[in-house]
């Protein structure tokens, strides 16, 4: 067998130290061996939740086996060296508080962005045996495939899948409640190995009396008051009754939070009547021992396979078997998190280095005392377990601050994270985050501490009789390599955060197209029973009692979100263009919508009531279309076909280009219809509210009359522009922040490592500096030599780490907005300001050096 | 010791190493076989009662032979005996609880 655990082997054999001699050496070798054993059976099914539980298993052990080997006389003895170090650090409050408070910070921002990680990305799902679940990623199959991939039981143990349904559901009664639904097969939950909270996991056969729905929890509590009579109950929806089946649990969030199941993908499919366009998502549950590559390979044979028919508007070659867990994250997600994960794991590393540095150098004052410690006999390993539990101790308080601060901070960053993650509702701070915390503390106290401890402890009398000078040149040599590191280290950090900075404020700059202040939109959704003509007097019935009201100044209606999150095509043929057709996207808007949104009419008018009954479709076209359909000349007055509605429109107006889709994407080309001469049911009334203070006092009138108005309406959601508009650059947000705090915290902490190493630097050669101002060396020329030895290294560093960021850039490369992950000015100004950062860090100290009396110093020691 | 009851460890332990010699992985994955994750321990909490096991002259060390690089360990017959006995000592206590009816599961 390959070894593998390298890693985690040298660990544990380190931690063998703790127990006795005879004991260790007897078994030690054995018992690695059992413990390499023990982390590749946990990791077999889960890598990183396998080694925390295997590492977890092996301390407890070691913790056990060494107190009960060593019996009370070593436990006596360590807890003297406790309180030994207690003594000490209470000694020095200045110092030990400073290293504490720091480390709380760091292991707090540590924690939190485990949290979010831990969240949305490494918790498995909450379902049956989830390395088993595949999904087909990341088209749909027909039904005629789907039945084909469920007949693979040698690849499949069980195959469900599901649909959206664009169309939500209306649930009649008091208040009407717009639904989103998903259409599963009879098996969904079973093949999940999810339990409902309420009845049964699997729909009944189709064909047999009521048709059936499993609630959402919410949709249960909040409408049903939590009935537990509610199974077996008929509900009344808008297009007709259906019988209760099930509710779901509260935390079962595929495909959508909130959704309702309904059990039609199946009556399509369980009848066994194949229908060439509708579509499914499949996710099976492998055979034991199956590999989702083997799988991919069993679908690829059965989409290719003529006779059966596949789902028309897939593009050829596009499908693969992911695993489920992949699947719902998705790349990009995955690549955020990565990142946050990495910039931790440098944070940390800085900090680290940095109470490296302090420790050697408060340690380096003990040499005598070490010394005199050997000659008395004490072994090695009683020495470097008194400065590594000093090291730990420092680290486990300062993870205990981590720990209350991010209790403290959590709300805060819990909002940070966007909506749009699905499993952005499972970040908390549970017993996983808390033991990441405790890790992250024994790993900074184990990595700042083992170094110190392993080179202090081997001080001897020999180096007290060379009175330090050994140890001032290796000193130095340390502290230039570690002001080259953290630095080098922080510029990683400080350049992601600039990045992802500039990034967001560019976001906010962008020119949106219209104005989102004080605009409110309000989501109706009329009963499909209402006629279009009804349609229209509704509308014109909710303008009139909305535009009434005290605030309202403007309002308008459109079928679609002013933040979209799904296309809708359309090709267009201009006429007398030389274009061949173009690809656009669609809204239906009301009169007067431009000007309620502050859109810049560029040319013509927006639709009028008139407009209702004119002969031929009148359209509005975004400046982009105009301009590639018309380059030259006018586009008022000329006409297209839209192809897919097979309609003749003419141009009426032109206007500017809006960024319709989340930020960061293109402004999209843009037709947009009037509403007054189509069907919509679903409406997004939008309201320019007088003033900012209105904008919570406006939404109860809204509702009631918009509910006055026909009581069958129902209103989804009332979200103010600014939402959208955030909730669309949420993901900028949460990266520029966490990154910021990272740039920020890793260039606080290497700074003061800086002035610190260099201070430090300076007390060894108090007699050195005497004899140079005895020379005849000006003071500022002290100071000057001074800085300039720091600078070196940290120059050094500045040149690594920028290297180091440019390398990782890539891995940015689709987070950052507006700017190259590889932008100069950035890089340019983050190195320039981490010199002359070091230079204040390093000034500091250098300059106190600078000014003293040659007479005294002739005489220091 | 032969007459006091062997503590639930040190019986699982001998009977995983009543049916020959095993090294001390394999002994500790037959202990969590046994009795439940109860018991499980690890590396060390094994070795450690291993070499106790020793001490009383229940178990020793199979010299020479070795699974892969591991030590491997046997039962003495003082060992074989010991465990001889718990089990006399065990099936009497079953047959008590049942003769009063106290188990729930005996007919």
């Amino acid at each position: 067998m390959a070894p593998r655990f390298v890693l985690s082997r040298a660990m544990y054999r380190l931690l063998l130290s703790l127990l006795p001699a005879t004991f260790r050496r007897r078994f030690g070798p054995d018992m690695e061996e059992d413990f390499a054993e023990l982390m590749a059976a946990k990791t077999a099914e889960q890598p990183i939740a396998g080694r925390v539980r295997g590492w977890r298993v092996a301390v407890a052990d070691l913790a056990r086996t060494s107190s009960r080997e060593r019996g009370h006389a070593t436990l006596a003895a360590i807890r003297l060296d406790v309180k030994e170090a207690v003594r000490r650090l209470v000694r020095t409050p200045a110092f030990t508080l400073g290293v504490i408070a720091t480390l709380g910070v760091g292991l707090a921002v540590a924690t939190l962005t485990f949290a979010i990680v831990d969240g949305v990305w490494l918790r498995p799902l909450p379902y049956l045996d989830p390395d088993r679940l595949v999904m087909v990623s990341s088209y749909g199959l027909s039904t005629a495939e789907f039945a084909s991939v469920r007949a693979e039981r040698a690849t499949f143990t069980d195959v469900t899948g599901y649909s959206w349904s664009f169309a939500p559901l209306t649930l009649l009664g008091d208040d009407p409640q717009m639904l989103r639904q998903t259409l599963v097969t009879l098996n969904f939950l079973e093949v999940l190995g999810v339990r409902p909270a309420l009845g049964q996991p699997r729909f009944d056969d189709p064909g047999t009396g009521d048709r059936e729905v499993m609630l959402s929890h919410r949709l249960w509590t909040q409408r049903f008051g939590s009935d537990p009579a509610i199974v077996g109950r008929r509900v009344m929806f808008e297009d007709g009754p259906r019988q209760v089946v099930g509710v779901l649990a509260p935390d079962f969030f595929f495909p959508a939070p909130n959704q309702i199941l309904m059990p039609d993908v199946l009556t399509v499919l369980d009848a066994a009547t194949p229908k060439p366009d509708r579509w499914i998502r499949v996710i099976g549950r492998l055979q034991p021992g199956v590999t989702a590559a083997r799988a991919s390979a069993v679908v690829d044979a059965i989409v290719q396979r003529p006779d059966i028919p596949a789902w028309r508007l897939r593009p050829p070659g596009a499908l693969s078997v992911r695993s489920l867990a992949d699947e719902t994250v998705g790349d990009y997600v995955r690549n955020m998190m990565a990142l946050l994960f990495g910039g931790v794991a440098v944070l940390l590393l800085i900090a680290s280095l940095n109470l490296m540095h302090v420790l050697v150098a408060r340690g380096l004052g003990r040499a005598r005392e070490v010394a005199v410690r050997r000659a008395l006999g004490a072994r090695r390993i009683e020495l470097v377990r008194l400065f590594l539990l000093e090291a730990l101790m420092l680290a486990a308080a300062g993870g205990g601050v981590g720990w209350l601060l991010a209790l403290w901070a959590f709300d805060f960053v819990r909002a940070l994270v966007p909506a749009a993650l699905v499993r952005g509702t499972f970040v908390s701070l549970n017993a996983r985050v808390s033991i990441a915390c405790v890790s992250f503390a024994l790993a900074v106290g184990v990595l700042s501490g083992l170094f110190p401890a392993l080179r202090l402890s081997r001080a001897k009398a020999e180096d007290l009789l060379e009175r330090h000078s050994r140890g001032v040149s290796a000193r130095s040599r340390l502290g230039k390599l570690l002001v080259a590191l953290e630095t080098g280290l922080a510029v990683v950090l400080v350049v992601g955060g600039s990045l992802m900075m500039n990034s967001f404020v560019r976001l906010g700059q962008v020119d949106l197209g219209f104005q989102p202040d004080r605009l409110l939109q309000v989501h109706l959704t009329l009963p499909s029973a209402m006629s279009e003509a009804d349609g229209h007097d509704y509308v014109d019935r909710v303008f009139t009692d909305v535009g009434a009201l005290p605030f309202v100044r403007d309002a308008a209606i459109s079928d679609m979100p002013l933040v979209m999150r799904a296309t809708r095509g359309e090709d267009l043929l201009g006429e007398g263009s030389s274009r061949d057709k173009i690809d656009v996207d669609w809204r239906a808007v009301s009169p007067d919508y431009f000007h309620v949104l502050g859109v810049r009419m560029i040319d013509g008018r927006e639709f009028t009531r008139a407009d209702r009954h004119a002969a031929v479709e009148p359209a509005i076209v975004s400046e982009s279309v105009a301009r590639q359909l018309w380059p030259e000349g006018r586009a008022i007055g000329r006409r297209f076909l839209a192809v897919a509605h097979q309609i003749t429109c003419e141009v009426i107006g032109v206007v500017a280009d809006m960024r319709s889709f989340a930020v960061r994407s293109a402004p999209p080309l843009m037709m947009y219809l009037s509403t007054d001469r189509r069907h919509v049911s679903n409406l997004y009334l939008t309201v320019r509210v007088a003033n900012a203070g209105g904008m919570e006092a406006i939404v109860a009138p809204i509702r009631q009359h918009v509910r006055a108005a026909d009581p069958r309406v129902a209103i989804p959601d009332v979200r103010t522009a600014d939402d959208l508009v955030g909730d669309s650059v949420a993901d900028t947000r949460m990266e520029a922040a966490l990154f910021s705090v990272f740039g920020a915290l890793a260039l606080g902490v290497a700074m003061a490592g800086v002035a610190g190493i260099t201070a430090y630097a300076v007390t060894g050669r108090t007699k050195e500096l005497g004899i140079r101002l005895a020379l005849g060396l000006a003071p500022s020329g002290i100071a000057r030599m001074l800085v300039a030895e720091s600078l070196v290294p940290a120059a050094i560093g500045t040149a690594v780490g920028s290297s180091a960021a440019l390398a990782l850039a890539n891995l940015l490369g689709h987070l950052v907005f507006g700017i190259s992950a590889r932008d100069p000015a950035t890089f340019a100004l983050v190195a320039a300001g981490l010199l002359a950062a070091a230079i204040v860090a390093s000034y500091v100290p250098a300059r106190r050096a600078s000014r003293l009396d040659p007479t005294m110093a002739l005489r220091a020691e | 010791m032969p007459d006091a009851p062997l503590t639930p460890a040190v019986f699982h332990i001998l009977l995983a190493l009543a049916d020959g010699p095993l090294h001390g992985y394999a002994v500790m994955q037959a202990v969590e076989r046994t009795a439940g994750p109860s018991l499980s321990s690890g590396p060390g909490t094994i070795y450690g009662t291993i070499q106790r096991l020793e001490d009383a002259g229940f178990v020793r060390e199979v010299p020479g032979a070795r699974s892969g690089r591991r030590r491997q360990y046997a039962l003495t017959p003082q060992g074989r005996r010991a465990l001889e006995h718990e089990a006399r000592r065990l099936t009497q206590l079953a047959k008590l609880v049942r003769a009063r009816r106290i188990s729930p599961h005996e007919a």
